[in-house]
C-alpha cells in the first residue's frame, strides 16, 4: 500500500534531481571555457595561487602566471595522498635546481596545505609550493594526478601530461629553453 | 508504483518500504532501484564532468577521457556501494537465524537510497557554494546517519521475516 506521502516524496526527489540538472546545465553554458580540454597551443588560463607557508598558512599575495611571463613555467598538480605524485616530485625538484631562474616550477597542492608544507620541509624540496585555493584544477582540466602542464615564455601551453610521464616534461622544458 | 515513489517511500515510510522490499515477488528490484538512483545522480549531479569527459574523448581520444569519466563514476558510486556492502553484512548478521543474504542485500539497497539522496543534494549545493572540509564531514555524517536509521528498520524487518 503506497500512501500519498510516498508519492509526494517521490515527486520531491524528482524535483531535486531536475533542479540539480538545471543548475549544472546553467553552469556548463556559462563556463564552456573551463570544460574545453586544455591542449598544446592554447593560451594558458590565468592562475593566482597562494604560497603555502609554515604550518600550511596561505599567503595573501598570490603567485601568478603573469609574474612569470618570460620564463618557462611548469605547473605540477599533486596531492599528498597521491603515490605517483610523490614519486615524480623529487625528479621535478632536481630538474628545477638545474634549470635555475629560467624556469618557474609551481607545485600546486590540491588537498591539504599543512601536510603538503610538512612534506616539502621534510624532504627538502625547494620548488614553489602553492595551493589550489580556487578553481585552478578545474580550469586546467585536472581529472587525475599527477597532472603537469608546461607553458612557454609567451604563456602558451606546450605540453599537458596526466599520470606517469617518463621524462616528457623535462624534455619539453629543455626544448623550450633551447628555442630562441 | 514508480521508481521515484519507491524512493520516496524509503525516505518517509522506511518500515513499509523495507517490508515491501522483503516481500517483493521480484527479488533484486531494490538493487535495480539503487543502480537507477546512482545513474540518475551521475547524470544530474555530475553533468559537467560527463560533458568534460565527452569533450576530451572527442578532442583527445577515449583513453584520455577515461580519468574524467572514472572520476565522475567514483564520486557518484563509491560511498553508496560501500554503504550497501557494510549494511548488508550488518543486516544479515543482526537478522540471526532469519537471515537470507539476498533479501538482506535488497534491504541494504533500500537503505542506501537515503545516503544517495543526501549525496545528490550535497553535490548540488556544492556546485553553488564550496562545502569545505567541515561541510563535507557534515554531509558524510548526515548521509551515514540517514542510512543507519534505514538500516535499523531493515534489521527489524529482517528479524520478523517468516523463515
Amino acid at each position: 500500500m503506497i500512501g500519498v506521502g510516498s508519492q509526494r516524496a517521490g515527486w520531491a526527489v524528482l524535483a531535486i534531481a531536475a533542479l540539480a540538472l538545471a543548475i549544472n546545465i546553467v553552469w556548463i553554458v556559462s563556463h564552456l571555457d573551463w570544460l574545453r580540454p586544455l591542449e598544446s597551443g592554447q593560451v594558458a588560463p590565468p592562475l593566482a595561487l597562494p604560497r603555502i607557508g609554515a604550518g600550511g598558512a596561505l599567503s595573501a599575495e598570490p603567485v601568478t602566471l603573469e609574474a612569470a611571463r618570460g620564463k618557462v613555467v611548469v605547473v605540477e598538480f599533486w596531492a599528498t595522498w597521491c603515490g605517483p605524485c610523490l614519486q615524480a616530485l623529487p625528479a621535478v625538484d632536481r630538474a628545477a635546481r638545474d634549470w635555475g631562474d629560467r624556469v618557474e616550477v609551481l607545485a600546486v597542492n590540491v588537498d591539504d596545505p599543512a601536510r603538503a608544507r610538512a612534506l616539502f620541509d621534510e624532504r627538502g624540496w625547494s620548488i614553489t609550493l602553492v595551493a589550489d585555493a580556487g578553481d585552478a584544477a578545474a580550469r586546467y582540466g585536472v581529472h587525475s594526478l599527477p597532472h603537469t602542464v608546461v607553458i612557454d615564455r609567451a604563456g602558451v601551453v606546450r605540453l599537458v601530461v596526466s599520470g606517469r610521464r617518463a621524462g616528457a616534461v623535462e624534455g619539453a622544458v629543455e626544448r623550450l629553453l633551447a628555442a630562441p | 508504483m514508480t521508481f521515484f515513489t519507491r524512493w520516496g517511500q524509503a525516505l518517509i515510510a522506511p518500515r513499509a518500504a523495507m517490508a515491501r522490499a522483503d516481500d517483493d515477488p521480484l527479488p533484486g528490484r531494490p538493487a535495480s532501484d539503487l543502480m537507477r538512483a546512482l545513474a540518475l545522480v551521475l547524470v544530474v549531479a555530475h553533468t559537467r564532468e560527463l560533458v568534460a569527459a565527452g569533450w576530451i574523448a572527442t578532442r583527445l581520444g577515449v583513453k584520455a577521457a577515461l580519468p574524467a569519466l572514472t572520476s565522475a563514476i567514483a564520486a557518484t558510486a563509491t560511498w553508496p556501494l560501500v554503504f550497501t556492502l557494510v549494511a548488508t553484512l550488518v543486516i544479515t548478521t543482526a537478522a540471526g537465524r532469519r537471515r537470507a543474504l539476498g533479501r538482506d542485500a535488497d534491504l541494504a539497497c533500500v537503505a542506501a537510497l537515503a545516503p544517495t539522496l543526501v549525496a545528490l543534494v550535497a553535490s548540488t549545493i556544492g556546485k553553488l557554494v564550496p562545502l569545505g572540509a567541515v561541510g563535507r564531514a557534515v554531509v558524510l555524517a548526515v548521509a551515514l546517519g540517514a542510512g543507519a536509521v534505514l538500516a535499523v528498520h531493515a534489521i527489524v524487518v529482517a528479524r520478523r521475516r517468516t523463515p
